[in-house]
């Protein structure tokens, strides 16, 4: 398995196999739906992994419920499917490990991943944006 | 060469992959898709739609993607067949789910990712191959068995993650359902639906094929001098056979564009009534009555499977609009 940072960010080609398409329409509607809805998922994932008010809490503190665990992990799979269909390999590998993470109620990988999340995503935005604005997408 | 009029449901909780799938669905030739985010909508479009082929995703919020294929399967949609072809589209997936989705007899297992062309190949596939499918009550009983273990501990799922690449439904001759007696219909002995025939839509051809089963395997095991349950048994299968043509063909559409079609076989199905109702109630100790409805409908059979209400699959005529 290749380590995260080894992985392309975004691998077009990935998307246009997947979609059978290489038209800027089909790119910039797969691009700019995964934009959008990525962002909700990591959103929720980030507040997973969000240090409660108390300071006596660790980041993972909120996650530690078997049945947030599992959202977590739906979370992540949901997330994970979404990269898969647009080749967002980076951010797809740490979704699988969040995954199996959460699944397996291994906190400290868990949390190390989420930290990860905070650099991973960033990245994977601005691949987005640029691609998208490569392609004639203006809104971004 | 598929056939138009198919009605294809796809039903995801990612609206990228329900999108994808969707329009994926709609190249399909001859294929009108139907898209769905959650189990709820779905569950509406199956009550409201003559849906030929489902694609869902397995874990969504209530009703779950095996709650869904459950209700398919034991005859739980006013519009829906219980017999169509369903192909699970998932990521991950536990033992506990995939073998009841097997006990469900799903058509095909797909992982995620998968390109348009394969899953335009895949359902092309299933739309032209037909699968025996049981009766609805059997999958209802079945479900009895199941309900104590609907929800999988969570105990077990974390250890259990899988990847399923792809698991190929089972060969057709051990999905085919024997009768009681051990013995497999014999489509040749009775009735038999032609190889390449078709009505020109794809629910009714599948509902005369199921119809030719079952009335088969009710006079293989009459004809055979089997134990009174199992002929009984056979009865109701065939009977449900009927009900199933009589009510898939109230709910097709756009009539009108094979107005002598529909005459035709609306008239078929006239004659076929009365047929069914003695069926029901006909006493099965009474040989010769019941020997003699079988000839009817033997007779029946011959009269409507022939031109011009069915053609050869690849006539230019068999065209259902």
């Amino acid at each position: 398995m290749a380590e995260p940072a080894t992985l392309p960010v975004l691998d077009l080609n990935v998307l246009i196999a997947m979609y059978g398409d290489d038209s800027a329409e089909t790119i910039t509607l797969a691009l700019s739906g995964f934009r959008r809805e990525a962002t909700h998922y990591v959103q929720q994932l980030q507040d997973v992994g969000q240090p409660s008010a108390r300071k006596d809490h660790a980041p993972t503190d909120n996650v530690q419920t078997d049945n947030a665990l599992a959202d977590t992990a739906r979370l992540c799979h949901s997330l994970k499917s979404m990269c898969g269909l647009v080749g967002a390999a980076k951010l797809m590998q740490l979704c699988i490990a969040l995954e199996q993470a959460a699944w397996q109620q291994d906190l400290p990988t868990l949390q190390s991943g989420l930290l990860k999340l905070a650099g991973v995503w960033p990245e994977t935005l601005a691949m987005l944006n640029l691609i998208l604005l490569q392609h004639g997408y203006t809104d971004v | 060469m598929l056939l138009k009029n198919f009605n294809v449901l796809v039903v995801d909780d990612v609206v990228l992959m329900c999108d994808f799938l969707y329009g994926v669905a709609k190249k399909v030739p001859g294929c009108y898709a139907f898209k769905a985010l959650d189990g709820k909508t779905a569950a509406e479009t199956l009550e409201n739609e003559a849906i030929d082929l489902l694609i869902t995703d397995i874990e969504m919020k209530g009703p779950t993607g095996l709650e869904l294929i459950y209700r398919v399967r034991s005859g739980g949609f006013a519009s829906t067949a219980h017999d169509i072809p369903i192909i699970i589209f998932s990521g991950n997936a536990y033992l506990e789910l995939i073998q009841q989705s097997i006990s469900y007899d799903v058509n095909d297992f797909l992982a995620k990712p998968i390109t348009a062309d394969q899953l335009i190949r895949k359902i092309q596939h299933h739309l032209q191959t037909e699968k025996q499918i049981k009766s609805a009550a059997h999958y209802r009983a079945l479900n009895s068995d199941f309900s104590a273990k609907t929800a999988v501990p969570d105990e077990n799922r974390k250890v259990s993650v899988a990847i399923v690449r792809e698991l190929n439904p089972k060969p057709e001759a051990e999905t085919e359902e024997p009768d009681i007696s051990g013995k497999k219909a014999d489509k040749k002995d009775f009735l038999f639906w032609p190889e390449h025939a078709t009505t020109g839509y794809f629910q009714i051809d599948r509902r005369l094929r199921n119809f030719a089963f079952n009335i088969s395997c009710f006079h293989n095991v009459f004809v055979g001098n089997c134990k009174p349950v199992a002929i009984e048994s056979e009865r109701k299968r065939a009977c449900e056979a009927c009900d199933y043509l009589f009510h898939i063909t109230k709910n097709i559409k756009h009539k009108e564009r094979r107005h002598q079609f529909w005459l035709l076989f609306n008239q078929r199905l006239e004659k076929l009534k009365p047929l069914a109702a003695e069926l029901n109630s006909v006493n099965i100790k009474h040989h010769s009555q019941v020997l003699v409805l079988l000839k009817r409908l033997s007779y029946w059979w011959m009269q409507t499977c022939n031109r011009p209400i069915i053609q050869k699959n690849d006539d230019d005529g068999a065209d259902n609009g």
